[in-house]
C-alpha cells in the first residue's frame, strides 16, 4: 500500500527530472526544427563518411579500452601482483587527464617536430617523422584516458563476485583460460559493459582529442557548424545524429546487461581470494602495465612537468592558481554531491520500481554525456536568460549543468552497488516491522554508500576537466584549473599551463582513492 | 628578468628540439583565432604589468566618474591580451568592466541564444564573421557616427553595427633562399600552377583561412574557388593543422612558403631575427591580400549603450591602437598609429575590394570545402 503510494508520489519528481534531463534534446529539436533547410545538410555521403568515421573511432576506443581495461583489472584483483593497491591508484588516474591534454602530449613527444623526433628518424631510418594525425593517433589519445571507465567498474565486480566459483571451476579441472571464459567474462560483463557504454559515449562526443589530432568526426563537424559559420541549425542537425547513436548505445548495453547469468552475483565471502600466480607470465604483467602507465600517465605527466619547469623561472602566482584550484574544487565537489544526491532514489527505483519512466531518466541521462559540450550549454544559456535570470551565470546553474552532463557516471556507480547489496536485508527490515523510508534509511543507504561516494567521484572527476560547458555557464571571472590550462596554452604561457594541469592531477588523486574505496566495498 | 626569462623558454619552445611545442605557443587552435597567442617581443607579464604604450595614459583616472557604471564585455580574444587594456580602460573612463572570455564563435552564439534578454553590453570578436552573425540577427545596435569615423570604411561594417579595431593580412610566407623575388607568385590562383607542384603549405581547417574562402566565393564565385581548392589540392598543396606550423615548416625549409596571416612571422622574427623567411603580399587588389578585422560591436539589449561606445573609444585610442601593434604586430586601425616597421602600410597592401560582412554565408564555404574533399 505505501509502496503504491509512494510510487505514485514518486512519480512527479520523477516527470520533473525527466524533463529536466531531456532539456538538451528539446534544445537541439527546437533549433533543428527552426532550421529545417538546414537538416538537408545531412543528405549527403558526406555524413555516412562522417557516421562511419565516428563509429570506427568509438568502436577501437571501447574495444581497446575495453580489453586493457578488463586486463588491468583481472591483474590488479586477481593475480599475484606486487603493490596491486598503488598499481591500481596509478592505473586508474589517467581519468582526470583531459582528452586536449593527452593529446597534446602525443604532438609534443612524437610529431616530426617533437622533443623524440631527432631519435626516433634516427632509430626508424625515416628521413621525417609522418605528422601525428588521424585515426591512430586519436584512437591512442582517447583510449589512454578512456580504460579507467572499464577498469573501475571491472574491480568493483571482481571484488564482489563470488571468487569461490572460480575456484570450484579449477577444482572441477577446467584449466586457467576456461575458467577466465566461462566463470569469470560473464560475472563482470554488466560491470565492463556499463564502463565501456561511458566509453563509447565519450569517444562519439569529445572534440579535444578529435580537433587536435585532425580526425574528421560527427563532432568535429558539429563544433565546425558553431566555430565557424554560427550555423545553429546544422549544428543541432548533427547534434541528433549523435543523440540517436548515443541512444542506440544505451539499448546495446541494457541488452548485454540483461543478459548476465541470475543468482550468479552472489556476494563476495570475507576471505579474501588467493592470488593467481602468473608463473612465466610475471614479466610480461608487470611490462604490460608499465607499458599502460608510460602510455596514460608518464607521457602527460612529463610534458605538463616540463613546461612548469622551464615557466618556473617566471615565478609561480600562488594566489591565482589557489581561486583556481579553489573554484574547480568548489563547483566539483558540489556536482559530485548533487548528482549523488539524485542517484541515491533514481537507482533504487530503478532496481525495485522498475518502470518505463525510470529507464527514460537512465537513456536520457546517458544520451546527454554524448551531446556536445557546447550544445549542452547553449541548451542552459537559452533557457536561463530568458526565464530565470537570476540564476544565469550564476556558480549554481554551472554546478546543475554540470550534473546534467555527468549524471549516468554517478548513475552507474549507485546502480551497480545497490545491485550487488539486494534486497533481502531491506526485505528484512521490513518483514521485522520497520516502515520502508526506515528500512532505506537505516538499511539500505548505509548498504549504497560506497557506491554513491564513488559515483560522486566520478563526477568530481569528469567536472574537474570539463571546459566548454564551464566557457559557457561560469560567473563573469570565475576559473578554474582547466580554464586556466586551456587559455595559458592559447597564449602560449606553457609554464602556467603546465601548473595548472599539474594541480588538477594532485587535486584528482584523493578523489581517485575515494572511488577505488567506494567500488572495492 | 621575468620578461627576458619567459622569452627564453619561449624561443626554446619555438626552436631546435623542442620545437614541437611550437604547436602551444603560437596560435589559435583552428577553431579559435587568437591573435595573441604567440609571444610578442616584449611579453607582457600576464595581468599584472600593463605595457609601457598603455601605461603612458595618465595613471589615475582623470576624472573621477560621479557615478560607477558597471559594463559587461563578452570577449573572444584572450585575457592575456585584453586584461591589461581592460585595466587601463577602467581608470580612465571611470567604469567597472567585467569580462567573460572564451572563444569568438562561443561568445556569439552565447548572444544568439540569450537574444533581447542577454546580460551582454558589447561583444569584442577576434574576426569579423562572429560578428557579422550578430548584425546579421539584429542583436546590435548602431555605433555612434563619431566612432564609426574613427576608422576606415573598409575595416567596418556598412551598416555602421559594428567597428575594426586591429587588422590582419592574409599574406603568403616564403622562404627566401628556396624562392627568387622574381619568381614570387602575383596572384593567390598561380599557386595552381604546376611550378609551384609540392612546393607551398596550407591550412584549410583553420578559421581565418576559410574566411579568406569566403572572400573568393563573394569575389570569384563558387565554381572558380572550387576549381581554386581543388587545383590547390591536384598541386600536392600541403596540408597543417593551423598558421604557426606553416611559418615554422617554412623558415626550415620543409615547403618553399605557404598562405597563413601576416604577424606569426612577424612574431617569430622578434624571437630569431636572422630566419630566411619573409612576407609577400601578392599584387593589389589580390584575393589573396584579404584583410580581416578584430571588432567590437554594442549589444542591443544594453543598458549602458553610452559608456559601452566610450569603451570601444578606447580601444581605438593612440595608446590601445599602439598597444596592439606592438603586442600582436597587428595593423592599427585608428589614431593615426603607423604599422609596424616590418610592414607595408595598410593602403599599399590594398586588400580586395570587398565588404567584410558579406562573409556571412560560412555555411556555405564549409560545404563548399567539404565537397572539395578539403575538410
Amino acid at each position: 500500500m505505501l509502496a503504491r503510494v509512494l510510487s505514485l508520489a514518486g512519480r512527479l519528481p520523477l516527470l520533473l527530472l525527466a524533463g529536466f534531463l531531456a532539456i538538451p534534446l528539446g534544445y537541439l529539436l527546437l533549433r533543428a526544427l527552426g532550421g529545417f533547410e538546414a537538416g538537408r545538410t545531412l543528405l549527403r555521403l558526406r555524413t555516412l563518411e562522417l557516421i562511419a568515421d565516428t563509429a570506427l573511432l568509438a568502436v577501437l576506443v571501447t574495444v581497446l579500452s575495453g580489453v586493457i581495461g578488463i586486463a588491468l583489472a583481472w591483474l590488479v584483483a586477481r593475480a599475484r601482483i606486487r603493490f596491486a593497491r598503488t598499481w591500481l591508484l596509478v592505473l586508474a588516474t589517467p581519468i582526470v587527464i583531459p582528452s586536449y591534454v593527452s593529446a597534446f602530449a602525443l604532438i609534443a613527444l612524437f610529431s616530426p617536430r617533437g622533443l623524440f623526433a631527432d631519435p626516433l628518424t634516427l632509430l626508424l631510418g625515416l628521413e621525417r617523422l609522418p605528422p601525428v594525425v588521424g585515426l591512430p593517433a586519436t584512437v591512442f589519445a582517447m583510449t589512454t584516458i578512456c580504460y579507467p571507465y572499464v577498469l573501475l567498474p571491472t574491480v568493483a565486480a571482481l571484488h564482489r563476485t563470488n571468487f569461490q566459483l572460480e575456484e570450484a571451476a579449477r577444482v572441477l579441472g577446467k584449466g586457467q583460460s576456461e575458467t577466465l571464459r566461462r566463470i569469470l567474462f560473464p560475472l563482470v560483463a554488466p560491470s565492463a559493459a556499463a564502463g565501456a557504454l561511458i566509453v563509447a559515449l565519450y569517444s562519439i562526443g569529445d572534440f579535444g582529442a578529435v580537433s587536435l589530432l585532425d580526425y574528421d568526426a560527427l563532432s568535429s563537424a558539429i563544433y565546425a557548424r558553431y566555430e565557424y559559420s554560427l550555423d545553429r541549425s546544422a549544428a543541432a542537425w548533427f547534434s541528433l545524429l549523435l543523440a540517436g547513436g548515443a541512444l542506440g548505445l544505451v539499448l546495446l548495453e541494457s541488452w548485454i546487461r540483461n543478459r548476465r547469468p541470475v543468482g550468479w552475483s552472489a556476494a563476495a565471502t570475507l576471505r579474501r581470494p588467493e592470488p593467481v600466480p602468473l608463473g612465466a607470465w610475471t614479466l610480461p604483467a608487470y611490462l604490460f602495465m608499465s607499458l599502460v602507465v608510460l602510455a596514460s600517465l608518464a607521457m602527460p605527466l612529463s610534458m605538463l612537468v616540463y613546461w612548469t619547469v622551464q615557466g618556473f623561472r617566471d615565478g609561480l602566482d600562488v594566489a591565482e592558481l589557489g581561486r583556481q584550484a579553489g573554484g574547480t574544487v568548489a563547483v566539483a565537489l558540489a556536482a559530485g554531491g548533487l548528482c549523488a544526491l539524485l542517484a541515491a532514489p533514481v537507482s533504487w527505483l530503478r532496481l525495485r520500481r522498475p518502470g518505463f519512466l525510470i529507464r527514460a531518466v537512465g537513456s536520457l541521462a546517458a544520451v546527454n554525456y554524448a551531446i556536445p559540450g557546447i550544445a549542452l550549454g547553449l541548451s542552459l544559456v537559452l533557457l536561463a536568460s530568458r526565464w530565470t535570470p537570476w540564476i544565469y551565470q550564476s556558480i549554481g546553474l554551472l554546478v546543475i549543468a554540470y550534473c546534467l552532463y555527468s549524471l549516468p557516471l554517478a548513475l552507474g556507480a549507485a546502480r551497480s552497488n545497490l545491485a550487488q547489496v539486494g534486497g533481502r536485508l531491506e526485505e528484512a527490515a521490513r518483514v521485522l516491522g520497520r516502515s520502508l523510508p526506515t528500512a532505506l534509511w537505516k538499511v539500505t543507504l548505509p548498504l549504497a554508500r560506497p557506491g554513491l561516494l564513488a559515483g560522486a567521484g566520478l563526477v568530481f572527476l569528469t567536472t574537474a576537466k570539463e571546459l566548454p560547458i564551464t566557457l559557457l555557464l561560469r560567473p563573469t571571472g570565475f576559473d578554474t584549473l582547466a580554464i586556466e590550462v586551456w587559455a595559458s596554452v592559447e597564449s602560449g604561457y606553457l609554464g602556467e599551463a603546465g601548473q595548472a594541469g599539474l594541480l588538477l592531477l594532485i587535486l584528482a588523486l584523493p578523489q581517485v582513492g575515494l572511488v577505488l574505496a567506494g567500488l572495492r566495498r | 628578468m621575468r620578461k627576458m626569462s619567459r622569452r627564453r623558454m619561449l624561443a626554446a619552445a619555438l626552436g631546435g628540439s623542442s620545437a614541437a611545442l611550437f604547436w602551444a605557443c603560437g596560435e589559435e587552435p583552428a577553431a579559435t583565432p587568437a591573435p595573441a597567442a604567440a609571444t610578442p617581443a616584449p611579453v607582457p607579464a600576464p595581468a599584472s604589468t600593463p605595457e609601457p604604450e598603455v601605461a603612458e595614459a595618465p595613471a589615475p583616472a582623470p576624472q573621477p566618474a560621479p557615478v560607477q557604471q558597471s559594463l559587461l564585455l563578452y570577449s573572444g580574444r584572450n585575457e592575456d591580451l585584453v586584461g591589461p587594456l581592460i585595466e587601463r580602460a577602467q581608470a580612465e573612463l571611470g567604469v567597472e568592466i567585467g569580462v567573460r572570455y572564451g572563444s569568438s564563435a562561443g561568445q556569439a552564439a552565447a548572444i544568439l541564444e540569450e537574444g533581447d534578454a542577454s546580460p551582454a553590453d558589447l561583444f569584442y570578436s577576434q574576426d569579423a564573421g562572429s560578428i557579422g552573425a550578430l548584425q546579421k540577427a539584429g542583436l546590435l545596435s548602431d555605433l555612434p557616427q563619431a566612432v564609426l569615423d574613427l576608422v576606415d570604411p573598409r575595416f567596418r561594417s556598412r551598416d555602421g553595427q559594428w567597428v575594426g579595431i586591429s587588422g590582419r593580412a592574409r599574406v603568403f610566407v616564403y622562404n627566401t633562399e628556396l624562392i627568387a623575388d622574381d619568381e614570387l607568385p602575383q596572384s593567390v590562383t598561380d599557386l595552381t600552377d604546376a611550378a609551384w607542384a609540392g612546393r607551398t603549405g596550407w591550412a584549410p581547417g583553420n578559421g581565418s583561412f576559410q574566411a579568406f574562402v569566403s572572400a573568393m566565393r563573394e569575389l570569384h564565385g563558387d565554381e572558380a574557388t572550387i576549381e581554386w581548392l581543388s587545383g590547390m589540392d591536384a598541386n600536392d598543396t600541403r596540408v597543417y593543422p593551423k598558421n604557426t606550423p606553416i611559418v615554422e615548416a617554412t623558415c626550415l625549409g620543409e615547403i618553399d612558403g605557404g598562405l597563413v596571416n601576416h604577424y606569426y612571422l612577424l612574431r617569430r622574427l622578434a624571437q630569431e631575427p636572422d630566419l630566411p623567411c619573409a612576407n609577400h603580399f601578392f599584387s593589389d587588389g589580390d584575393v589573396g591580400n584579404l584583410i580581416n578585422v578584430s571588432s567590437a560591436g554594442i549589444v542591443k539589449a544594453s543598458q549602458s549603450p553610452a559608456a559601452a561606445a566610450d569603451l570601444i573609444g578606447y580601444l581605438l585610442s593612440a595608446p590601445a591602437q599602439s598597444y596592439f601593434r606592438d603586442q600582436t604586430y597587428e595593423y592599427p586601425l585608428a589614431a593615426g598609429i603607423e604599422p609596424d616597421p616590418a610592414l607595408p602600410p595598410l593602403d599599399s597592401v590594398q586588400g580586395p575590394d570587398f565588404d567584410l560582412g558579406d562573409m556571412d554565408d560560412l555555411d556555405g564555404t564549409l560545404s563548399l570545402l567539404e565537397s572539395a574533399g578539403l575538410f
